[in-house]
């Protein structure tokens, strides 16, 4: 054996090693740090931990895990091209839900509506930072504080920044307990804080009206925003599926075979996208300055929506409760209470500010999809 | 059309908050018509 030959030997058993570059390790890193939030602190363990083990999976050089005939490829191509798994997960959101607090207080609706403005605030601040139109879009979106939805959008406008979206939309999901206390408090004077609400807890809604409730809010939303009919169809489809009581083993399947796979294969999928080749660059960074924003702008939306519905409402609200129209279900409804019940104990806001909470979700939805609409009727989509 | 990346934004700002407000609107009136015209039952087990 000459020298040639065992050089080349080395060159063999180490290439792996010498394909090694910073970006990997720093992306490798990114991924310890992911589990290390989900295992540790608990931070939405159930994404973070499959998209860190992506994420230092796809960054190992070689492997080929996300090329062409990849395993982690075939996962993606098959469900988040198709945007077959942010649908499924939404069965198993629907599932999960109860909108009979909203049911009994049908105006707090609206604040679900106040609390997507961090959206369309985020997508004019990352217009101004140099993103391209549909990019903006997808940044936007992380204000939906919405998973499923930003990966949808994302998926289908600008697969490339899926990665950090994706992770910053879960991230400040998880950040809400942090991001929006200051926001609340900043907003509304203590004696708004202190304000008692009425109690809806015996207020009844008929079974009736709560098994059309997902078939009258996916007609309408759908008449009027027909693209997403994929999303908002997929969450009332599993809301029809618990509230209609007769299909109990198919409820209890969106809420945990099908929402527990999905999980599990988008979490891999989405860590997959984040190589560090494309992962690290300036556009990472704002999308995740632009993200805290988003859910301030909606957190203040939120209040300030409430405080103006005050106005105008002879029973009146505690202004709190608008911070809760986002989707982060129910984190962001605990927060709300926490915050009313640190100011006046007596003040028990749980329970209205979950009907705001489950607005924010079909409102991000919602959102989502008039999106999806005013760019179609601009020819981007 | 061709729009500029602020007409962009703006449009987006305004018909996107302003179509997701109006619906919302429009559901709680349906929600309210929902429920006051399907009341629950004596019998029926509300939470």
């Amino acid at each position: 054996m000459n020298a040639e030959t065992v050089l080349l030997l080395f060159q063999g058993i180490f290439q792996g090693l010498l394909s090694f570059s910073w970006q990997n390790a720093v992306m490798i890193a990114t991924g310890l740090l992911l589990i290390y939030l989900g295992v540790r602190h608990q931070v939405e363990p159930l994404l973070l931990v499959p998209i860190g083990f992506g994420c230092i999976l796809v960054n190992l050089p070689l492997t080929g895990i996300m090329g062409e005939e990849g395993l982690l490829r075939y996962f993606y191509e098959a469900g988040v091209v198709t945007e077959i798994f942010p649908c499924l997960i939404f069965i198993g959101i629907g599932a999960m839900t109860d909108f009979t607090p909203l049911l009994q207080n049908p105006r707090v609706f609206l604040l679900g509506g106040a609390g997507q403005f961090g959206i369309f605030l985020t997508l004019l601040l990352a217009l101004a930072l140099g993103f391209e139109k549909v990019e903006a879009v997808c940044v936007g979106i992380i204000g939906a504080c919405d998973g499923p939805t930003s990966i949808y959008v994302t998926s289908q406008f600008a697969p490339h920044l899926l990665g950090p979206v994706s992770v910053a939309a879960y991230s400040y999901m998880a950040l809400v307990p942090v991001i929006q206390p200051p926001v609340m408090r900043l907003l509304t004077t203590k004696r708004e804080r202190t304000m008692v609400m009425k109690y809806y807890t015996g207020k009844p809604v008929s079974r009736t009206a709560k098994i059309l409730f997902p078939l009258v809010v996916a007609v309408v939303t759908i008449i009027i925003a027909p693209m997403g009919a994929p999303l908002m169809g997929t969450l009332m489809l599993g809301n029809f599926l618990k509230e209609c009581g007769v299909v109990e083993r198919l409820s209890r399947t969106a809420q945990n075979e099908i929402a527990n796979i999905v999980t599990l294969l988008l979490g891999l999928t989405i860590g997959a996208t984040m190589n560090g080749e494309v992962f690290l660059t300036t556009k990472t960074l704002f999308i995740f300055l632009l993200g805290a924003v988003a859910i301030a702008g909606d957190t203040a939306a939120g209040v300030l929506m409430a405080k103006l519905m005050n106005l105008f409402a002879r029973e009146k609200i505690n202004p709190l409760i608008g911070a809760a129209g986002i989707s982060a279900f129910p984190m962001s409804a605990r927060v709300v209470h926490k915050v009313g019940s640190e100011e006046n104990p007596q003040n028990y806001l749980l329970m209205h500010a979950i009907g705001v909470n489950t607005g924010g979700q079909v409102g991000s939805v919602l959102a989502a999809s008039i999106m999806l609409a005013v760019l179609k009727a601009m020819g981007l989509a | 059309m061709e729009l500029s990346k602020w007409e962009f934004g703006l449009y987006m700002l305004v018909f996107g908050m302003g179509l997701t407000l109006g619906t919302l609107y429009l559901l709680t009136w349906i929600m309210r018509a929902l429920t006051a015209a399907f009341k629950p039952e004596q019998n029926e087990n509300n939470s």
